[in-house]
């Protein structure tokens, strides 16, 4: 029976609750380390989502000539929807944007009462196009330029949504570029804080190391409980970010809630649908700091 | 059973702790070494149990040569020879009983066995009501004795006592030194390196005295005279 694997086992959770304080600093430093690096992931989302909102918003809006057939129309749609550039198409016959203007309008008389006057319906059959990237937009631009669909469109608005979507390219770029910057700021100071945490932890137990190799210990089993209880240490202060951030989202619900519907974000929602990605990477990457940073400090007290 | 040939202890930039030191110390013997602060007395110890590196000459003990012991074999050695410490060098976070168990789990003894062992050894130091207790909860004299039945739990040939009462007032020092007499009468050798002239004269044993790192005397039945 290997009794060695249990012992381990033993000494690692003994140790844990015999130190208590030092386990909670442990802990706690390894909590605050975490929540930095997911304020950043969190920002980072919410950034992302508000860009990728915004370029939601871009397209280009296509009108057809009056009176062009219906079967003009359909043939058109599917050669743009068929570009590999090309995320969808929306169709908006006149009929419906009538509808959709008037009920826009419902309480201006003003309006109500021209289009009355106008008799007849003053709007255009369109095409709503949106791309799968805003670089894209250029090559839907240049196919629309082509004389064949020149004929059949009276007008497009592109030149305004030009300059927006280059702007948003722009900023999106930098934006990402930044955030990856101040990721690996922070993962870096995270990193240090970690090791430097396991270290002093391990520096307390410094006289025992040297006890426990006099008495004729070897350096395996004298580690090995130090590796355990550096995962612990892992697991814990994991489990206990994963219910704070839990509250902190929910407490700042009400202040981000506007801003965020409007964007159609939810940071609970994307935590969730993300949960294993970001958490399990995280898990994995404190548990193999808590035991480097443990092995190596372990090791220097072992020159006994 | 401890033989040391020509030993030299050598330490940067210009002092030798020991200097050519032979001595031969015979299974079940009990022998003090003496010597005033820096005489190199626990630079012996601390070569016996491979803490320190010899510079130069040979040590065997039970007639395995450890002057040049690879380091993975140290745990080995050390669990052959009892040590026992001036400064106790108990585990502060552990008890009594897990003081004295933690020898025998480092190698992986079974814990039937375990059971079995600790309560007769902590009966022979008399600690048996004491076991649940840390060491913070103890006298100095009873953490020494924790600490000779750490040493005693492999039951070794060999126990080194490096000033073990050194931290103790007479009425201890006396138990201890009566403990190390009762060990050594159950066949085990003693070591013991001391300073203390109270001791060495009670114990009427051999004694080996040294000075500046060499041996300058060694008489069968000797007292402290320094």
């Amino acid at each position: 029976m290997n009794y060695s694997f249990f012992r381990i086992i033993k000494f690692a959770i003994q140790d844990f609750y015999r130190n208590f304080w030092l386990s909670v600093v442990t802990i706690t430093v390894l909590i605050l380390a975490l929540l930095s690096v997911n304020i950043l992931v969190s920002l980072n989302a919410i950034s992302e989502s508000v860009v990728d909102s915004v370029k939601e918003k871009v397209d280009v809006s296509v009108f057809f000539k009056t009176d062009t057939p219906q079967a003009v129309i359909n043939n058109f749609q599917e050669k743009i929807r068929n570009m590999s550039e090309v995320k969808e198409t929306v169709f908006i016959a006149k009929e419906k944007a009538l509808q959709s203007f008037r009920d826009k309008h419902q309480d201006d008389p003003a309006i109500l009462e021209a289009l009355k006057e106008v008799e007849k319906n003053p709007l255009l059959d369109a095409l709503i196009i949106k791309a799968q990237n805003t670089e894209d937009y250029q090559n839907i631009l240049a196919t629309l330029s082509l004389p064949e669909h020149q004929e059949v469109i009276k007008y497009q608005n592109y030149t305004d949504h030009e300059k927006i979507i280059s702007k948003i390219s722009v900023i999106s770029e930098k934006v990402k570029n930044f955030s990856l910057f101040l990721t690996i700021i922070f993962s870096v100071i995270a990193i240090l804080i970690v090791y430097n945490a396991i270290r002093v932890t391990i520096y307390t137990h410094k006289e025992e190391i040297g006890v426990m190799r006099l008495v004729g210990a070897s350096n395996s089993f004298i580690r090995a409980p130090f590796l355990v209880e550096s995962i612990i240490f892992a697991i814990i202060a994991m489990a206990l970010t994963i219910v704070l951030l839990y509250g902190i989202f929910t407490a700042l619900g009400p202040y981000l809630g506007d801003f965020l519907e409007t964007y159609n974000f939810s940071l609970i929602g994307y935590y969730l649908s993300n949960f294993l990605p970001i958490f399990g990477a995280q898990l994995g990457v404190v548990i193999l700091l808590n035991i480097v940073s443990s092995g190596i400090a372990v090791g220097k007290y072992l020159k006994v | 059973m401890i033989k040391l040939r020509q030993v030299t202890k050598f330490y940067d930039p210009d002092t030798y702790a020991l200097k050519g030191v032979s001595l031969h110390i015979k299974p079940g013997e009990f022998v003090s070494i003496i010597g005033q602060s820096g005489s190199g007395k626990t630079t012996i110890v601390k070569l016996l149990t491979a803490e320190e590196r010899l510079t130069n000459g040979n040590i065997s003990v039970g007639g395995w040569d450890i002057s040049d012991i690879p380091y993975r074999e140290v745990p080995i050695l050390r669990r052959q020879i009892g040590v026992i410490f001036q400064d106790y060098k108990l585990l502060p976070r552990k008890t009594v009983y897990e003081n004295i168990s933690f020898a025998l789990e480092a190698c992986g003894a079974p814990h039937r066995k375990i059971k079995k062992i600790i309560p007769q050894i902590l009966k022979v130091v008399n600690l048996g009501h004491k076991a649940e207790r840390y060491p913070r909860q103890l006298s100095g004299g009873e953490q020494q004795r924790v600490g000779i039945a750490r040493s005693l739990i492999h039951r070794p040939k060999i126990l080194v006592a490096d000033e073990p009462t050194g931290n103790l007032d007479l009425s201890n020092t006396k138990e201890i030194v009566d403990l190390l007499q009762k060990i050594n009468e159950l066949g085990t050798t003693v070591l013991l390196v001391t300073h203390d002239k109270y001791v060495v004269n009670m114990l009427k044993k051999r004694v080996v005295v040294l000075e500046r790192g060499q041996v300058v005397s060694d008489q069968k039945v000797g007292r402290y005279v320094l």
